[in-house]
């Protein structure tokens, strides 16, 4: 028991001719007591200086070194060799502290004198008001970041003594100083400072000596004081104590040593660790199991060693830097969302069991392109090797990272870009240091990161890029590449592994798993072998039995499909009612399809476009149309309508509510985006909309004829419509018509801006053509065939929109603009394939066309495409303008994300003069263009438009 | 630090444990024909070197501590160990630290070479030696301290073994700070209630390794579901080929020295009822038996590069060093042939994926030639 005896609060202590008085006692040591004390400026009384005193005055077992009366230090004979060896050792501490302070007074607390008085020694520092971490760590949790960013400070400390050749050897908390720091700044900038340096020696003290007068403290003391081996003490020693506290601050109570016996401690069950990633586990399991290893040498060798480790830790905690853990966390991360949206991401874990063979397979295979037919698990297979590949943190193992490609947006660095994208570079660090670290990282040998590249096809444009980023990747020590493809594609230069259809065994397995029936003797039919049908057909509802699809064409496709849908129905209507169950039949049955087809070739449907689809049929819907063309929903318009006030709130109740949550078919990108549950059935549902679409229209026609009272007017074609609309006067009615119109003006507008984004990229590759290159030549007419293949797919909608139109033929819109506007994509169109003809003729490496020439006719083309953008542009603008800003909302947005008109995205037209010379101008260039294609006898003159 | 603590018959021992990692023939052989035992007589002379003592002095100050035994008497036993005898019990040693003059450190330092470990604390007797050695006391002084302290022989309180602070470097501790006979008085009476003769220190460890051997679930065990008793138990993992035959007769030097107070089941049963202390051999023995307690499979299970042989070596021996050292023990001696042949056990071979039970049960068929046939190249019985 400690019973030394501390100066009364209030003393007054002479010490060198000064006074200093006596707050309260602070600290207790082995040798010392340490108190607050004050003492006054000797030019100025009344102002006080605050100092720290640290008195010798070691503790004896047996009380022999005690305090007399009148505050002096007394020693029984007992104690003097204790007493003498304390006195040695401080002066020592105080020789150091001075010596350090030279060198680094930032990383010192200032040791003002040594002064004797009271029989014996008092140490003079400053008091900046610290507190020790063993104080601190009293007080209550201090969380896991402030603590690992206090210890790569105090380890910065340690540095400094290790730079001047001294070893501390007393690390413990209660020899540590945290500095005040200003209120909001990060613990990053905390000075951390150490103290009492009783046990401090330098290398030769240590050199020289058998015996060492040490402070051994459970636990932190390294197992070499321990053991007394004076030849393996060294700067591993201090570094051992200082991942000792750490394990102490993990456990929340000082560890005993046979908890660090060889073995990670146990820290899994560490509450300042709850929560965090597997990286920041295994970061810190890591940092303990080398800095506590029994042997020094295999320890941290330096403070700076152990400053990488402990620095590695809190980038992790911070979700900084480019290391293979933050490419873990961040995938990890990513994956977390993607399973949150992705409908099929609930399967992804048990199809990825079913198959965990094929994924062994492809987890040694190296880099290879993963092809099979849509529908084939390419996808879930890729997941289920993320999933798999992220089930537990390894340095030793590739990071799986995941990229879709339907993101691909032309660029030669796409991959790369995307997974800085999910990184970041930490406080402090550029994104230049960023790239360079995942430069480093990608080509390090091990662990190392899996590229899992979904769906090549998907990627629109031109893929040479990417294509040639794969090749270089793919060169590096720390990349493997997966690529799933429909098709093979010889480019990529990788061996193809094909998606093997499921076995017997597997879909027997895979059924029986969720306890859903055999298909009647025990035969499978062909589509069950691909995943997605086998999918679709355990989630059916199993009273579909005896209905079981028997082969693979395209109808049982569709039949599975609509059992499927069915089912969803059905299940809808169990647990949210009768109307919602007619709610989502129509959700499925029409909204899905209209989705669908607006996708296009597209894997997604943008948050407008599928804004826009749903608003116009939210107005069928509550003018009754939907009911008259469609006879099960008859006199269900308010089911329909489901209390839906304006067209937001029913896309929230059918698409958000219905199709992504309750039944899964619809998932939201981050981007916003809408997809299908499965691309597979796009082109099925899609096929389903025209049918839909054609009802409505013709339910619009009966409609409006008795209100024009003349069947005959029907044919006279756009006259009856604004005939028509003569007799819907209502304004409500009117915004509808506004609404539907400007929908379809955007649909148009945004299969120009695609039109025009492709004539961009095959002119610029045209552009960088060698003349002669046989392979680059190829390269750009695959390209061509591509991006106009891509567009053909798109139906411009003009028939439709043509309809729209007349329904305002009195609103006094521009319609003429409006018109123009909407056969813009029809016109474009056709004026493309002549200039596609044109190049194809000049371009061509045996063309006898020369460079001159070439230039020109590029230069025509070019010049072509910019006009027709300014064109566009201006009928945009100029529609836009005669609207209310809610009704040209759609067509804004579009200007403002669009490629093409990127470049106008500051400009305003808003009168229809400054319009019409614009759009007369575009016309007069666009004739001198066409003039000069034809003039080098590229087209014939009555080919031109 | 190995390099640096060792002699050169010690460094080549050392080297001999690397040489030998990959074939248990080699390790018999270097044991047979290299292999020079740290003998008594070496140690002796060392610290009779030491303390400046001739060896024909040591009989002289023997007398002094033995003053009941004839001086011949005396001279053959001085001369018997010169010539390859050891001391008959640990009392014989404590005697010689006292003849030669040894400060308290050299005293530990002399027992744990030549007896198994230094002073052991928390018995009164070996504490008022070192007490005495440390404050200059003849043997007689110290028999005549020992003299004044009631019960010093025992029997000690029954819980003693099992009280929290009975540990003998909590006692070390306090005993440090002793200056005077009368502290060292007052010490006695503060510690009696942890008095003691067994090591409890050693006992906790043992605890820990033979329950991980009765409940061979994890880490270490092979079978699943099964709890053994403690012959089943012995005779999977500590019999390791050593022969249980009494007789001796035939064996060599080397042999006897690794044989000696080999455990058996009955000594297990001695030790975990606490009615024999835990010797250092079997210690040492469990954890070879145990992996240290350690499967390795966490390294595997975080992904961690695995460490060299020659760094598990080294962990292994820094950790049983720790081990001993808390319990008392002396080091590991890459001289004695009982921990040469831990030490070749400890370290694993060369992307071999053997137990150190193996590889000590490889080693020991071979030295015994227990009449099994073994490949004499890899040590494996076929």
């Amino acid at each position: 028991m400690d019973v030394r005896t501390a100066l009364p609060e209030g003393t007054e202590l002479r010490l060198e001719g000064r006074v200093f008085r006596i707050g309260a006692c602070t600290g207790r040591g082995a040798s010392a007591l340490v108190y607050r004390a004050s003492y006054e400026d000797a030019a100025q009384p009344g102002l006080f200086h605050r100092v720290l005193l640290k008195e010798l005055f070691p503790w004896h077992p047996q009380g022999a070194i005690r305090r007399g009366a009148s505050g002096e230090i007394l020693c029984g004979p007992e104690g003097e060799a204790l007493l003498e060896t304390h006195r040695q050792s401080f002066l020592r501490a105080a020789r150091i502290h001075v010596r350090l302070q030279a060198a680094r007074a930032d990383k010192t607390p200032a040791n003002l004198d040594t002064c004797r008085a009271n029989g014996t020694l008092y140490a003079v520092m400053s008091d900046g008001g610290a507190k020790t971490l063993a104080d601190v760590l009293s007080e209550g949790r201090v969380p896991l970041p402030a603590m690992t960013a206090w210890l790569v400070n105090l380890l910065y400390t340690l540095r400094v003594f290790h730079e001047e050749g001294l070893l501390h050897l007393d690390v413990s908390p209660d020899n540590i100083l945290l500095q005040p720091l200003d209120e909001g700044k990060p613990e990053k900038y905390r000075e951390v400072l150490l103290i009492d340096y009783n046990s401090a020696w330098s290398a030769d003290e240590l050199a020289a000596r058998r015996e060492l007068f040490l402070s051994l403290k459970e636990p932190w003391s390294a197992p070499e004081l321990q053991l007394r081996d004076v030849a393996a003490v060294g700067p591993a020693s201090d570094l051992y104590s200082v991942c000792m506290i750490l394990l102490q601050y993990l456990l929340g109570y000082p560890p005993v040593r046979q908890a660090v016996w060889r073995k990670v401690p146990p820290i899994a069950g560490s509450p300042a660790l709850s929560g965090c990633s597997a990286v920041v586990f295994h970061q810190a399991a890591s940092i303990l199991r080398r800095g506590l290893k029994a042997s020094p040498g295999q320890r941290f060798q330096s403070a700076q060693e152990a400053v990488a480790a402990f620095s590695e830790l809190l980038d992790r905690l911070e979700h900084g830097g480019v290391t293979h853990g933050a490419v873990w966390e961040a995938s990890a991360a990513r994956l977390r969302a993607e399973r949150s949206r992705m409908p099929s991401a609930a399967e992804w874990g048990e199809l990825a069991e079913e198959r965990a063979s094929l994924l062994e397979t492809l987890e040694r295979a190296g880099n290879v392109q993963l092809t099979g037919g849509s529908g084939s698990g390419k996808t879930t297979l890729l997941a289920g090797l993320w999933l798999r590949g992220l089930r537990a943190y390894s340095p030793a193992c590739a990071v799986p990272v995941f990229l879709p490609l339907c993101g691909y947006d032309g660029s030669a660095d796409f991959v790369r870009r995307s997974l800085l994208s999910m990184l970041s570079p930490g406080e402090g660090r550029t994104w230049e240091e960023a790239r360079l670290g995942l430069e480093r990282l990608l080509d390090a040998p091990g662990g190392g990161v899996l590229l899992l590249l979904d769906g090549f096809e998907e990627a629109g444009g031109d893929t040479a890029p990417l294509r040639a980023e794969l090749r270089a990747l793919t060169a590096l020590r720390g990349v493997r590449v997966i690529v799933s493809a429909r098709r093979a594609v010889p480019e990529l230069g990788l061996p193809e592994l094909s998606v093997p259809p499921l076995s017997a065994a597997e879909i027997e397995a895979y059924l029986a798993r969720r306890g859903v029936e055999l298909p009647q003797g025990g035969q499978f039919p062909e589509l069950l072998h691909t995943p997605v049908f086998l999918s679709i057909y355990a989630r059916t509802d199993k009273a579909r039995a005896g209905k079981h699809p028997e082969s693979g064409d395209r109808a049982e496709d569709e039949a599975l499909l609509d059992d499927y849908l069915d089912s969803l129905v059905s299940a809808a209507g169990e647990a949210l009612g009768e109307e919602a169950a007619v709610r989502a039949g129509f959700a499925v049955r029409v909204l899905l399809p209209c989705f669908a087809w607006r996708m296009g070739q597209r894997p997604a449907l943008s948050a407008e476009g599928a804004g826009s689809a749903a608003a116009g049929l939210f107005s069928a819907v509550r003018r009754g149309r939907v009911s008259r063309s469609f006879p099960q929903y008859l006199g269900r318009n308010r089911a329909l309508l489901g209390g839906a006030k304006d067209a937001d709130d029913w896309f929230g109740l059918m698409v958000r509510g219905l199709l992504e949550r309750r039944m899964a078919l619809v998932w939201q990108d981050g981007d916003g985006a809408y997809h299908l549950f499965h691309q597979y059935f796009q082109p099925i549902l899609a096929s389903r909309w025209p049918a839909c679409r054609k009802r409505l229209r013709r339910s619009r026609l009966r409609r409006i004829l008795p209100a024009a009272a003349a069947a005959a007017v029907l044919l006279a074609g756009v006259g009856v419509w604004r005939a028509a609309a003569e007799h819907t006067p209502s304004a409500v009615q009117r915004r509808e018509d506004t609404a539907l119109a400007v929908s379809e003006l955007s649909f148009g507008c945004g299969l120009l801006d695609l039109q025009l984004s492709a004539q961009d990229r095959l002119l610029t590759a045209a552009e960088s053509l060698p003349a002669g290159d046989e392979a680059a030549w190829e390269d750009w007419l695959e390209q061509l065939d591509r991006e106009t293949a891509l567009l053909d797919t798109q139906e411009a909608q003009s028939e439709a929109g043509e309809r729209a139109l007349a329904e305002l033929s009195d609103s006094g819109l521009p319609l003429d603009v409006m018109e123009t506007l909407l056969a813009l994509p029809e016109t474009n169109r056709s004026e493309w394939a002549l200039q596609a003809q044109a190049l194809t003729l000049c371009l061509a490496p045996d063309s006898p066309y020369g460079e001159a020439d070439r230039l020109e006719a590029l230069r025509a083309c070019r010049g072509l495409c910019d006009s027709r953008t300014r064109e566009s542009f201006l009928l945009i603008s100029r529609t836009a303008a005669g609207l209310s800003g809610e009704e040209a909302e759609p067509l804004l947005s579009l200007l403002a994300q669009s490629e093409s008109w990127r470049a106008y995205a500051y400009q305003t037209i808003n009168d229809s003069e400054s319009c019409e010379r614009g759009l007369t101008a575009c016309r007069g260039e666009q004739e001198a263009l066409w003039e000069t294609l034809a003039g080098l006898g590229l087209l014939n003159r009555e080919e031109t438009p | 630090m190995q390099d640096q603590q060792f002699t050169a018959l010690s460094q080549r021992a050392w080297e001999g444990v690397a040489e030998s990692a990959n074939r248990p023939g080699d390790a018999a052989r270097f044991f047979s024909e290299r292999m020079v035992p740290r003998s008594f007589a070496e140690t002796l002379r060392a610290f009779l070197a030491r303390r400046g003592i001739a060896e024909s002095e040591l009989p002289g100050r023997l007398a002094a501590v033995r003053p009941g035994v004839k001086r011949d008497s005396l001279r053959r036993r001085v001369s018997s160990w010169l010539s390859g005898g050891q001391p008959s019990d640990r009392g014989e040693l404590i005697g010689l630290c006292f003849a030669l003059g040894l400060s308290g450190e050299e005293a530990e330092n002399f027992l744990c070479i030549c007896g198994d470990g230094g002073f052991h604390l928390r018995e009164p007797r070996e504490a008022a030696f070192l007490y005495s050695l440390r404050a200059g006391k003849s043997y007689e002084e110290a028999l005549a301290l020992i003299a004044r302290l009631p019960n010093a022989g025992g029997p000690f309180p029954a819980d003693a073994e099992s009280a929290p602070s009975a540990f003998t470097r909590t006692v070390a501790d306090r005993l440090a700070e002793v200056t005077s006979d009368e502290e060292f008085l007052r010490f006695y009476e503060e510690s009696l209630p942890v008095f003691g003769t067994l090591h409890n220190t050693a006992f906790l460890w043992f605890s820990r390794f033979f329950d991980e051997l009765r409940q061979p679930s994890a880490p270490c065990g092979a079978e699943e579901d099964a709890s053994y008793s403690v012959e089943r138990a012995v005779e999977l993992y500590l019999r390791l080929n050593v022969p249980a035959s009494r007789n001796e007769k035939s064996f060599s030097q080397l042999q006897k020295a690794i044989k000696r107070l080999w455990p058996n089941a009955t000594a297990i049963k001695n030790m975990l009822a606490r009615k024999l202390d835990v010797s250092r051999k079997t210690l040492l023995l469990l954890y070879v038996a145990t992996e240290g307690l350690d499967d390795g499979a966490i390294e595997e299970a975080m992904g961690w590069e695995p460490d060299s042989p020659d760094e598990i070596l080294e962990e292994h021996v820094w950790n049983c060093n720790l081990m001993l050292h808390e319990c008392g023990f002396s080091p590991l001696d890459p001289r004695s042939p009982f921990d040469w042949l831990v030490l070749y056990s400890l370290r694993p071979g060369d992307g071999e994926d053997e137990s150190m039970s193996d590889r000590l049960s490889q080693a020991l068929a071979l030295l015994f030639g227990d009449g099994r046939e073994v490949d004499a190249e890899s040590g494996a019985p076929c």
